[in-house]
Formats: structure tokens, C-alpha cells, sequence
């Protein structure tokens, strides 16, 4: 019987408030945010495991969050998973062969939600991440790629700020997602993969990972608006992925413009 | 707050920029921090890379063309006398030829046809060229270790020289590619699980920083054992992953290496980017033998012999023949 009662979803365009995150654990009414961008932008890499060049680029990323009030936490804790994504080929001040680059990353958090100052609504918490990727120089001989794989934990924090333009209403929305603390897969410093992969030869290859090794963060922030029943959502996705370890340092800086739409989606049981 | 902070924790490298001196520079640079025989080579005839660096920065303006730097990096790359030691530049690779060309060729394809044959006459399978010469040794002409062998090719050819007295493998002017395919091909000689050699890898830029010597093992190859006498024909330009090939299995039962000192190269290369656009490879990870021996100078053959001077109006490979009466007896 019970199964009757279980989940059906009503898709509503309504407006996406900071009311959905703090405020919609209600005993019979859940509400779960789905934000979905697209975006477009510029990759800055450097694996100094490949090359001591910066290779710089157009690149493609998608973004994709879901937002739901977790079961316990008296309406007040968020969990949201993200999964992100990109791909470029960027590259070097000589112009020479193109590098590949992508990467991919999933993400939860959990995020404690502060009582309303105005109409601010702040919220902060922390996250579980785990990221992979490689970067490719078709230059390379025994070492023409790197691979990445790492996960952290770490701190998120949102800021989000309703507000009316005309009739409509509007919502400015900021993140940012900081790891801390973590683990990640790196070659020693004049390790070849074969000697990783092929010899099974251990040295120092998964390394911890903290602000001072690996400072990384990824920055979002949205305005969201009503448009032709939908909901629009536009704005910028910095992302800073770092580290520097075995002496070999790494970076990948995406910036991209992300347009997209928000949807929530009210669970009734 | 957060972003502030890893804003100013920014991760970058100090690159020269892509002007003359800049390249001049990354490329010492590059090699300084990467390359893995500076002491071997200080030790065997005082390489002193300090003083290469003031030799040839002077040298370098930024008045000077592309060729002309080229020449100046390239004659500075030359003083490791490595073979894996490569500049890479549109119009040119820049490579150590005193490495090979002061020692004698001990290869021709003219004598390589004329003991496979026409091509109906021998059998190919995955790159290895094959056939049995008519005092039943067999003869296995290995160019390269570019591909890797497929476990089929191997068991294919394997049966088809089974009846064979003997085996040569003809590992001249064989310059190398996978380990792993040399590893593969040495798998069918070894009875049990072999201890090959060591390799190592740098941890620092310092020109000592070294990890420990980590094994290299062999398992045998599965459903195939070669358990009858075996030469191997080398020369100096059995190189890289052929001269890792020559360490696995010299000095094994039923091996003999006959021909030439190989060429070395026992250090995987890797490569880097000069901030021109320019490849460099280097030596970057040292492999020794079972021993623990460095044979980036060459392995010695078990019988040294050469071709003789006349080799081509002869038609006589003395090194294959060489091989068939060692064989034989």
C-alpha cells in the first residue's frame, strides 16, 4: 500500500528560491532542484610530468546539480550531488600539435542551511569528491599522457539572493566548493607508467593531499530567471584544479560562461 | 574567501620565455633536472655539465636563425654521448651518431634477403620474419620491438620452427620500441619466473635523487617453452628495448650472443617541451641487468665476430654463419 504512496513527481516550473533549500522539508512536500548547464570557456593546463608549457584553449564543460532536503537535519540540511565535466584541446604558445585534455568529477554534499538575514540565504557544509581525468601530447613518447585520480574531502558554501525585476522573479546564486583534505594518484617525478602499470613498482604514487599541496576550488555563480514558462539560468563556473607533488605540478583552470535551466521537481508523499 | 586564498596559491612553472636564451636555457635546464647518467658519464670521461653550460651560452644570441640555435642545442645535447638523447626541431633530429657510426655496420639487408629469401620463401607473423635454413636452425629476423607480439604469432611460430636443431634470433639493428614486447619474446626462452634486471627512476631533479632498484621479473610464456640452443645476433645498433632484450637472456642455459657489442641505451626515455616548440628526449629511468650491471654502454657478444669486408660480394653473413656452426656442433 505503501508502494502507492511512493514517489510521484509533478513538474512545476516554479521558480527556483532559496525557499527550496531551507525551507521545503516538510513533512509531506520534498522538493529536489535539478540544475543543468552548458558551458563554453577557456582551459589553462600544465602537467610538468609532460611538459613545463601552459597549453591554452577553447573548451567544453557540462554541469549538472541536484539539490534534495536530506531525510534527517529538521529540514535544515541539503544533500547535493554534482557531476561536472570538460573537454579541450588547448594549445601551446608555439602552436604545435594540440593537446586532449578532459576531466570528470562527481560530487556530494551536504549543507546546513542558516535561518534567512533579509533575503540572503546562506548555507554551508561539506562535500565528498572524486575526480579523474588525463591530458594527452601526442609529442610524448614513453610518457605522452597523464592521468589523474583523486578524491577529497572538503568545505562548500552557497549564498543565494531572491529578488523581484518587474513582476518576475529573479534569483542570484553563488557557490563555491573548496577540497581539503584528500588522496591522489601521481607518478613519482621521473616515473614512467610502465614502471607504475606494467611492473606493478610502487614509489610514493597515491599522495594526501591538502590546501598546501593541491589548492583547488571551484567557483559558480547564477542568475536565474523566469523565461517562456522555463527557467533560465546563465553565469560563470571557475574552476582551479592544483596540486604539487613528487615535484611535479599540475594545474587546470577552466573559466566558462554556463547558461542552462533550473527545474525543481515537488515530491509528494 | 576560499577562492581568495587559492587565487593567491596559484600553481605555475618558470618557464623561459620561447626567445633564444629562453630555449637555450629550458633545454639545460630540462636536461639537468631530468637526465639519469650524469654520474656515470662524469665517471667514464668527466662529463661536467656545469662547465657545458658556460661553453655554449655564449653562443647563443637572438640574432642568431633556427639552424643555428638548433646546431648549438644539438652540439650541447652530444656531450651525454647518449643515443636516447634527441632534439627535435622541424628540419632536423639532433642525435649522437658517433654513438653507432664509429663502430662497423655487422648488418646488411642485401645478406638479410639473401638468407630469408623471396618472399614466398619465408613466413611473417607480427613483424618477426622467419624460416628454416637448410641445416634445420631456424631463423627469426626481429627488426623491431615497435609492435607487440599477439601470444598467437609466438605459438605460430614456435611450431613452425619446433623441429628445428636450433634458433637464431637476429636482433641487429634492432633500435628498440616496448619493453614489453621484448619481455614477451624472451618469455619464450625462460623456464620459470626470472629475475631480469632492475630499473630505477628519478624522485628529485638533484642529478643523484634515485629511487631504490625495483626488480624486473619475466613469467614464462604460457604453453610455450623454447628449452633448445638459442644465439642471438647483435651489433651496435641493437639498441634500447633490443639491448634490454640481449640483458634478459645472456648468460641463460642454451644462450650465446654472437656479433658486435649492442648499442646500450639502457635508459627509458622520456620527453619534454622547450618553450619553442622543440621535443626533447632524454634518458630518464637507469635499467640494469640480473646483476645489477648498467649496460647503458652495451652488452658484450659471448663471441664477438664481424663481417668481413667482402661480406657483400661474398654473399656470407659470417655472423648468421657463425651462428649455424655453434648450433650445429
Amino acid at each position: 500500500m505503501r508502494n502507492r504512496l511512493l514517489p510521484f513527481l509533478i513538474a512545476l516550473a516554479a521558480p527556483a528560491s532559496a525557499q527550496t533549500s531551507t525551507a521545503a522539508g516538510a513533512d509531506s512536500l520534498h522538493t529536489v532542484r535539478h540544475e543543468q548547464y552548458f558551458g563554453i570557456g577557456r582551459t589553462n593546463t600544465l602537467d610538468t610530468y609532460l611538459s613545463p608549457v601552459e597549453y591554452v584553449g577553447t573548451s567544453l564543460s557540462i554541469l549538472h546539480r541536484t539539490e534534495r532536503m536530506a531525510r534527517w537535519g529538521k529540514g535544515r540540511i541539503g544533500v547535493q550531488a554534482t557531476y561536472a565535466g570538460y573537454a579541450a584541446m588547448p594549445r601551446s604558445q608555439a602552436d604545435d600539435d594540440p593537446a586532449m585534455e578532459a576531466g570528470l568529477s562527481a560530487a556530494v554534499a551536504w549543507l546546513y542551511g542558516f535561518r534567512p538575514v533579509g533575503r540572503w540565504t546562506f548555507a554551508l557544509g561539506g562535500m565528498a569528491e572524486a575526480e579523474s581525468g588525463f591530458t594527452y601530447l601526442v609529442r610524448g613518447g614513453n610518457n605522452p599522457a597523464q592521468g589523474r585520480l583523486a578524491v577529497h574531502l572538503g568545505m562548500t558554501g552557497r549564498v543565494v539572493r531572491p529578488f523581484r525585476v518587474g513582476r518576475q522573479q529573479w534569483e542570484a546564486r553563488a557557490q563555491v566548493d573548496v577540497p581539503l583534505i584528500g588522496a591522489m594518484f601521481t607518478p613519482n617525478y621521473g616515473q614512467s607508467y610502465y614502471e607504475i602499470f606494467s611492473l606493478g613498482h610502487y614509489d610514493k604514487n597515491i599522495r594526501a593531499t591538502h590546501p598546501w599541496n593541491a589548492p583547488s576550488a571551484r567557483l559558480t555563480a547564477t542568475l536565474t530567471l523566469p523565461l517562456w514558462g522555463a527557467h533560465l539560468s546563465l553565469g560563470y563556473n571557475g574552476e582551479a584544479r592544483q596540486s604539487h607533488v613528487n615535484h611535479l605540478k599540475h594545474h587546470t583552470w577552466n573559466h566558462h560562461f554556463i547558461i542552462g535551466y533550473v527545474r525543481t521537481l515537488r515530491l509528494l508523499r | 574567501m576560499a577562492a581568495v586564498g587559492i587565487l593567491s596559491s596559484c600553481i605555475t612553472e618558470d618557464l623561459p620565455d620561447a626567445t633564444r636564451q629562453g630555449t637555450f636555457q629550458a633545454c639545460w635546464k630540462a636536461l639537468d633536472e631530468h637526465y639519469c647518467f650524469f654520474e656515470e658519464k662524469a665517471a667514464a670521461y668527466g662529463l661536467d655539465w656545469e662547465a657545458v653550460y658556460a661553453q655554449n651560452a655564449p653562443a647563443v644570441h637572438e640574432t642568431m636563425t633556427d639552424r643555428q640555435l638548433f646546431e648549438v642545442l644539438a652540439g650541447m645535447c652530444c656531450e651525454l654521448r647518449d643515443g636516447h638523447v634527441n632534439l627535435y626541431a622541424a628540419h632536423d633530429v639532433a642525435r649522437y651518431g658517433r654513438w653507432f657510426d664509429d663502430y662497423p655496420a655487422n648488418y646488411a639487408d642485401t645478406l638479410e634477403r639473401i638468407y630469408l629469401g623471396r618472399t614466398e620463401d619465408y613466413q611473417t607473423a607480427a613483424g618477426l620474419r622467419y624460416r628454416i635454413l637448410d641445416d634445420n636452425v631456424g631463423y627469426v629476423r626481429c627488426a623491431t620491438f615497435e609492435n607487440n607480439f599477439g601470444s598467437g604469432n609466438l605459438h605460430e611460430l614456435m611450431r613452425a620452427l619446433a623441429l628445428c636443431d636450433g634458433l637464431i634470433i637476429d636482433v641487429r639493428n634492432n633500435g628498440g620500441g616496448m619493453l614489453t614486447a621484448a619481455q614477451k619474446l624472451a618469455s619464450v626462452f625462460l623456464d620459470t619466473k626470472t629475475l631480469v634486471g632492475y630499473v630505477r627512476h628519478k624522485t628529485g631533479r638533484a642529478h643523484n635523487a634515485f629511487s631504490a632498484p625495483e626488480p624486473i621479473y619475466i613469467e614464462p610464456f604460457e604453453g610455450l617453452r623454447w628449452t633448445k640452443p638459442v644465439v642471438i645476433l647483435t651489433n651496435r645498433r641493437t639498441y634500447s628495448a633490443a639491448n634490454a632484450f640481449v640483458a634478459y637472456l645472456k648468460g641463460r642455459a642454451g644462450v650465446t650472443v654472437v656479433g658486435d657489442v649492442t648499442g646500450g641505451g639502457s635508459g627509458m626515455p622520456l620527453a619534454t617541451e622547450l618553450p619553442n616548440g622543440w621535443t626533447l628526449r632524454f634518458s630518464a629511468c637507469p635499467m640494469y641487468d640480473a646483476q645489477m650491471r648498467l649496460t647503458e654502454a652495451g652488452i658484450s657478444p659471448d663471441i664477438r665476430q664481424d663481417l668481413a669486408p667482402d661480406a657483400l660480394q661474398t654473399g656470407r653473413d659470417d655472423i648468421i654463419e657463425r651462428a649455424r656452426t655453434l648450433l650445429r656442433q
